[in-house]
């Protein structure tokens, strides 16, 4: 019951997202002219949320490893949004999320008990995505883990296992979604090939339900829209429905599964006032639609 | 009875550095070297009957693609894949497909309209701004000539 209660607070609009991005700046935020262009192009090709990603290797995290990331004001993202020459969709500037996001690459089962729900360093971070390397670990992540959102493959080489799907149903009922990454594919004409063929093979695995697609881009160049996704998919193998779904639906399933998890024990997050105040306006024009019905509806009875 | 069937592409190109302008040909070109790389004489074979351009604009770089029905899906992902050209980096996003040449044209107005009146807010020369201003004019004309 408690699930439920919350998904009706935390209601979600069906909203483009890509979840993977990445960045490897140090210094002066405002200066980081790669990724600005990356969000700007980002906005034009109608994109609502993103998160931008940290990698670790094989390695027990140490208190220096925490999140350092922070949003952009939606004001300054405004002022670089009017001075693009580029033709978009949206009449105005539309709000952009940002998220943040670790990705723990594993192949040593030593590394494996540090994720529970007691790590102040994982605490800090919104999604957490696990990349396995070879079957045992992905049978131990099954049984042991409790503590993620996503699933990670590395297509670009040869696959280091291939899923089953009795194992896949266990995963699918708890919700956690599968996610390909598309992006080096664009550039190499090998990585094409092996990025066709395993994600092929993954799409066969899980009979097309709960996958993403999500770019690995630190480049405007190298990411795409969404309306071109959706015929990416079809080409390997998903369904019209699926595949609009793995770029609407399925992301933003995995935002409200990564705030229920954090907010399980007790935890209070802090609301920004902006969000406070446009969650109270809606209330208060739900109420005025409710009466506005009741009154037609006496009107149409005394007629 | 069976009829041939088209669909047409809407989509925008754009590229670092705006001084190279870009004709018909040229990119008919690269399209279909793309459709060769990722393909093969496949798929070139099949979808080279009806490949054409059928309009392109550089000052606002909007171009209309048409494609038979049964191969859409070969000519979209090959647009996809497209990263280079000349050696300068470039990019091409689609922004409708459609099954008529009117519907294209309609949107096309639609989007033209939003980008000049946010296109004018900034600050520019007035030489850059007529000349803009005429070239909308003029597109506005071609476009209802294609029917």
């Amino acid at each position: 019951m408690q699930q439920q209660e919350l998904q009706q607070i935390i209601q979600i609009d069906e909203e483009y997202s890509d979840l993977n991005i990445r960045s490897n700046y140090m210094g002066d935020r405002s200066k980081n002219s790669q990724l600005i262009n990356l969000l700007i192009s980002c906005i034009e090709d109608n994109y609502h949320n993103i998160a931008i990603a940290t990698h670790f290797k094989d390695t027990t995290l140490s208190p220096k490893d925490a999140s350092q990331f922070q949003a952009y004001t939606q004001e300054f993202l405004k002022q670089k949004y009017d001075q693009s020459t580029n033709i978009t969709h949206q009449r105005n500037y539309k709000d952009l999320k940002q998220y943040s996001r670790i990705t723990l690459e594993i192949s040593d089962s030593k590394f494996i008990p540090q994720i529970k729900e007691d790590n102040k360093i994982l605490q800090s971070y919104d999604i957490i995505a696990i990349k396995p390397k070879s079957e045992k670990i992905f049978l131990q992540i099954l049984n042991d883990v409790n503590y993620y959102d996503i699933i990670t493959f590395d297509c670009f080489d040869k696959l280091p296992f291939i899923p089953k799907l009795n194992l896949i149903k266990v995963l699918i009922d708890r919700n956690i979604f599968f996610e390909l990454n598309y992006s080096d594919a664009l550039n190499d004409a090998n990585r094409r090939r092996n990025f066709i063929s395993s994600a092929s093979i993954i799409v066969n695995a899980t009979k097309g339900r709960n996958i993403i697609f999500s770019s690995d881009a630190e480049n405007w160049l190298l990411h795409r829209s969404p309306y071109d996704l959706v015929s990416l998919g079809i080409t390997l193998g998903l369904k019209k429905d699926q595949a609009k779904q793995s770029v609407k639906d399925n992301p933003s399933k995995v935002i409200q599964h990564a705030t229920i998890r954090r907010a399980y024990k007790g935890i209070i997050q802090e609301a920004e006032q902006s969000e406070v105040q446009s969650f109270e306006a809606k209330k208060i024009k739900r109420k005025n639609l409710i009466i506005q019905k009741k009154i037609k509806k006496t009107q149409q009875i005394f007629q | 009875m069976v009829r041939f069937k088209n669909r047409y592409f809407l989509c925008e190109y754009y590229q670092d550095d705006s001084k190279i302008e870009i004709v018909a040909s040229q990119l008919l070109r690269e399209i279909k070297e793309s459709i060769h790389l990722n393909f093969g004489d496949f798929g070139l074979g099949k979808t080279s009957f009806s490949l054409n351009m059928k309009y392109i604009n550089s000052v606002s770089r909007i171009f209309i693609l048409r494609a038979a029905r049964d191969c859409k899906d070969l000519v979209w992902n090959s647009l996809m894949f497209m990263n280079y050209l000349d050696g300068q980096p470039f990019h091409i996003r689609i922004l409708g497909c459609s099954g008529t040449i009117k519907k294209c044209e309609i949107k096309a107005r639609r989007l033209l309209t939003r980008w000049i009146h946010k296109v004018l807010k900034n600050e520019i020369p007035e030489k850059m701004k007529d000349a803009l201003l005429k070239d909308y004019k003029q597109t506005q004309q071609i476009l209802q000539d294609l029917n």
